[in-house]
């Protein structure tokens, strides 16, 4: 598997710094484009194809809190959120809240911008959280490391919920 | 200009030119009378000569059976994507499959079918021998263009006997146009309106590199549909059907139309005059350019509904955007730079003559990419998802909308029965969840899996798309770690067979003997390969497994053998082959080109003459 971080040159670690990483990708983009060695040999060609493709993925990745969360924790040898799909235990009473209030704002469009700005507070703060978390990941040979694996994926999913509410929102 | 080696063209629906870079500058091609815009449009002769451009447009009102235009909306289509245009084409279009199970669109002209990828081919040299003939160029199209039209386009460039070096997008070519002395970065959005076609691009510019970072449009809309508006009302105050073919007054209505809605930019009211003295046709009405608003307001509000389709996947508002570029002959419309204006809350530009600003963009990308010049970059998006038919006939989409490419994205397959050996799969592209509203691009079929129980085999399927955006398929499957071997038919278009047909058929090139012309490009290229091979053993062949390395000598030893023999296919097999054992060397070497570019620079700015 590629490391996203490794790939853009990057240190392996959840909170980065945006400017850090659009500069990043540009210098590694115009490195290996294919545009600049198009008059290459057919090789360097190709190499510059998946290599740019590569950057491109990377690129993605990290850009995006949830993938790049993801990808941390795959790169630590997994299980992912999206293979361990438990939600924190407090989340099912706001789950319920969340979807009535939906149901409250359905046909009062004016309500609709606020509402979904509580949700997308509701996603930083839970991106924040798994921020912290991953600032204080013991050393592996610790035994609180596990718990607090399933804590950021269980956070992780709970952001991903939310996510598709405020889909949903626009859906309508 | 006599010695152009490579140009940027602006290949219209309506209008075709091209452009080139000398000393830095951009400059478009002009005729002696200072005419850059070259009609897109084709006349067939009884006397066999055919002609393209104004000369042909001006045959249009006089035989209008023999003139055809608006070729560009054939491209890469079928019979059914043409539905709702058919009516208002004057041409016979039909649809023949090939034995392959291909459906290729061909239109009867003059007793002749041509294929869409001819007729632009025809548009195509004629813009070609205007420039001084160049051998290579880039050749833009509207950034919603598919797959299949893509590579339609491309397979015209080289039918004109051109080596199509890129293919892109008209709204980046615009953006890269406006771009030069703007140093600058910001939030650019690209209104490009054009005579068949609607954009919208928004982009990212930062230290040189323009960034897309999200593209909609639609390929039905565009300046044709206003003149269609006003032929309809005009029509119906005649009291015609449009339907019942007839060319002769299709073509006047269409001419007239036209000419009422240029002269409705600059005047409050404008006359449509059509005249016919053989069919005792006189007819006039004045159209006042409110009403002519009033027709194309539905139309104006879909694109600006694109518009905000792209900000929101660029995850934009319109008030983040600094720069609004208008591109098209269409933004001339003065209630379209209103609209276009109060969406986006200021101003657009309207320096660059919007006929022009496309074909200078695309001759910049073709000067970036021949010259060596590094001071600015492309990066663009793949328009619409590509994916795989699974159970039910839903889309997996495998390459998301908006992805910067080249793009990549893998997925795994395995058997169904036991000593399964070969897997067939259907591409599509589009953003709709089932495949009876996506596009059918074609086939793809996986052979030459190692005999195992079903279910056992684990074939990962890389879909790439390409700096011109368009897609190539590898397969492996990885317990045997074999090299599945991937066919794709394709569903409508030509073959790299019939293509390189058509090129030997071209009178031009069969002077110079194409094939004698082939096999030295293609010598050339394989010495270079060679050349370049060994700079990069010396630089990184110790990092290769003793393995690589032997794979590389024999692979130039078949090379060398086919660059002794005439045998065009041979040599081509051989090149691919090398570029395939090599392709480890050059990805060390790559990496090692980004290594050395990043060191050193960490503590200095990243500035784009440091890279």
């Amino acid at each position: 598997m590629m490391d996203a971080f490794r790939r853009l040159g990057l240190p392996r670690r959840f909170t980065i710094d945006r400017g850090q990483l659009e500069k990043a990708y540009l210098t590694h983009s115009r490195a290996v484009h294919p545009d600049y060695h198009l008059t290459g040999a057919s090789a360097e060609l190709h190499a510059s194809l998946e290599l740019s493709a590569e950057i491109n993925e990377a690129y993605n990745t990290l850009r995006d809190p949830f993938r790049r969360a993801e990808h941390l924790l795959r790169l630590e040898g997994g299980p992912t959120a999206s293979e361990q799909k438990q939600l924190p235990a407090a989340f099912l009473a706001e789950m319920l809240e969340a979807r009535e209030e939906i149901e409250q704002v359905r046909g009062h469009p004016e309500k609709l911008e606020g509402l979904e700005a509580r949700f997308r507070q509701r996603y930083e703060s839970l991106m924040n959280d798994i921020a912290t978390i991953f600032e204080q990941l013991e050393n592996p040979d610790s035994p609180r490391r596990a718990n607090q694996l399933a804590q950021i994926r269980s956070l992780l999913n709970a952001a991903q919920y939310i996510r598709g509410l405020i889909r949903d929102l626009h859906a309508e | 200009m006599n010695s152009l080696q490579v140009v940027g063209i602006d290949l219209g629906t309506t209008y075709s030119l091209a452009a080139y870079v000398e000393n830095g500058r951009a400059m478009v091609v002009r005729d002696t009378h200072g005419v850059a815009l070259i009609p897109s449009c084709i006349s067939f002769h009884e006397d066999g000569t055919v002609l393209v451009g104004s000369a042909a447009k001006a045959r249009a009102l006089l035989d209008p059976e023999h003139t055809i235009f608006s070729i560009k909306r054939l491209m890469g289509r079928n019979l059914a994507d043409l539905k709702k245009e058919l009516e208002l084409i004057p041409h016979q279009i039909v649809e023949r499959e090939t034995a392959d199970g291909r459906k290729v669109l061909h239109v009867n002209i003059a007793g002749r079918e041509y294929t869409p990828e001819e007729l632009s081919a025809m548009i195509l040299k004629e813009v070609r021998r205007r420039a001084g003939n160049p051998s290579k160029a880039v050749i833009t199209v509207p950034a919603y263009f598919d797959d299949s039209q893509r590579q339609a386009t491309r397979d015209a460039g080289r039918i004109a006997g051109l080596d199509v070096l890129r293919i892109v997008n008209e709204p980046t070519a615009a953006a890269l146009a406006y771009g030069l002395d703007r140093r600058g970065q910001g939030i650019i959005a690209v209104y490009d309106l054009g005579g068949g076609t609607f954009d919208c691009s928004i982009l990212s510019l930062s230290e040189g590199v323009f960034k897309v970072l999200a593209t909609h449009g639609d390929t039905y809309l565009g300046g044709d549909d206003f003149d269609r508006l006003l032929m309809k009302a005009v029509a119906a105050d005649m009291g015609v059907d449009l339907s019942h073919k007839d060319p002769e007054l299709l073509q006047h209505l269409r001419d007239a139309a036209e000419r009422t809605k240029i002269a409705l930019s600059l005047a409050e009211n404008a006359e449509l005059k059509v005249e016919i003295p053989t069919r005792a046709l006189h007819y006039t009405r004045t159209f006042s350019r409110s009403e002519f608003e009033q027709m194309i307001q539905p139309l104006i509000e879909r694109s600006l509904e694109r518009c905000q389709s792209a900000l929101r996947d660029a995850q934009l508002t319109p008030s983040q955007v600094d720069e609004v570029v208008l591109v098209g002959g269409s933004t001339r419309i003065p209630y379209v730079r209103r609209r276009v204006g109060e969406f986006f809350g200021k101003t657009p530009h309207t320096e660059l003559n919007p006929d022009e600003v496309v074909a200078l963009g695309a001759a910049i990308q073709a000067d970036i990419l021949t010259s060596g010049r590094r001071d600015m970059l492309l990066l663009d998006v793949v328009p619409l998802s590509l994916g795989i038919e699974t159970l039910g006939g839903v889309v997996d989409k495998i390459i998301h909308r908006n992805s910067t490419v080249p793009a990549r994205g893998v997925t795994r397959y395995t058997t169904a029965v036991d000593n399964q050996t070969a897997i067939l799969l259907n591409i599509y592209q589009g953003e709709r969840e089932l495949t009876k509203d996506c596009r059918f691009l074609g086939t793809l079929k996986l052979a030459g899996i190692p005999p195992m129980p079903a279910q056992f085999p684990q074939v990962d399927v890389t879909f790439l798309v390409n700096h011109d955006g368009i897609l190539t398929v590898t397969a492996k499957e990885q317990r045997s770690g074999a090299e599945a071997q991937v066919t794709i038919q394709p569903a409508h278009g030509l073959t790299r067979e019939e293509i390189e047909k058509l090129v030997e058929q071209s009178i031009e090139y069969a002077q110079q003997d194409f094939t004698a012309r082939r096999l030295i490009e293609l010598r050339n290229k394989a010495e270079a390969d060679i050349r370049h091979t060994h700079k990069g053993l010396a630089e990184a062949g110790d990092q290769l497994t003793p393995q690589q390395r032997d794979a590389i000598v024999t692979a130039e030893e078949e090379l060398r053998a086919a660059i002794r023999s005439d045998d065009l296919s041979a040599l081509q097999q051989a090149i691919d082959r090398f570029a395939q054992v090599t392709n480890p060397l050059a990805t060390i070497i790559m990496n090692e080109v980004i290594k050395k570019r990043l060191s050193g620079i960490a503590e200095r700015e990243l500035k784009p003459e440091n890279i």
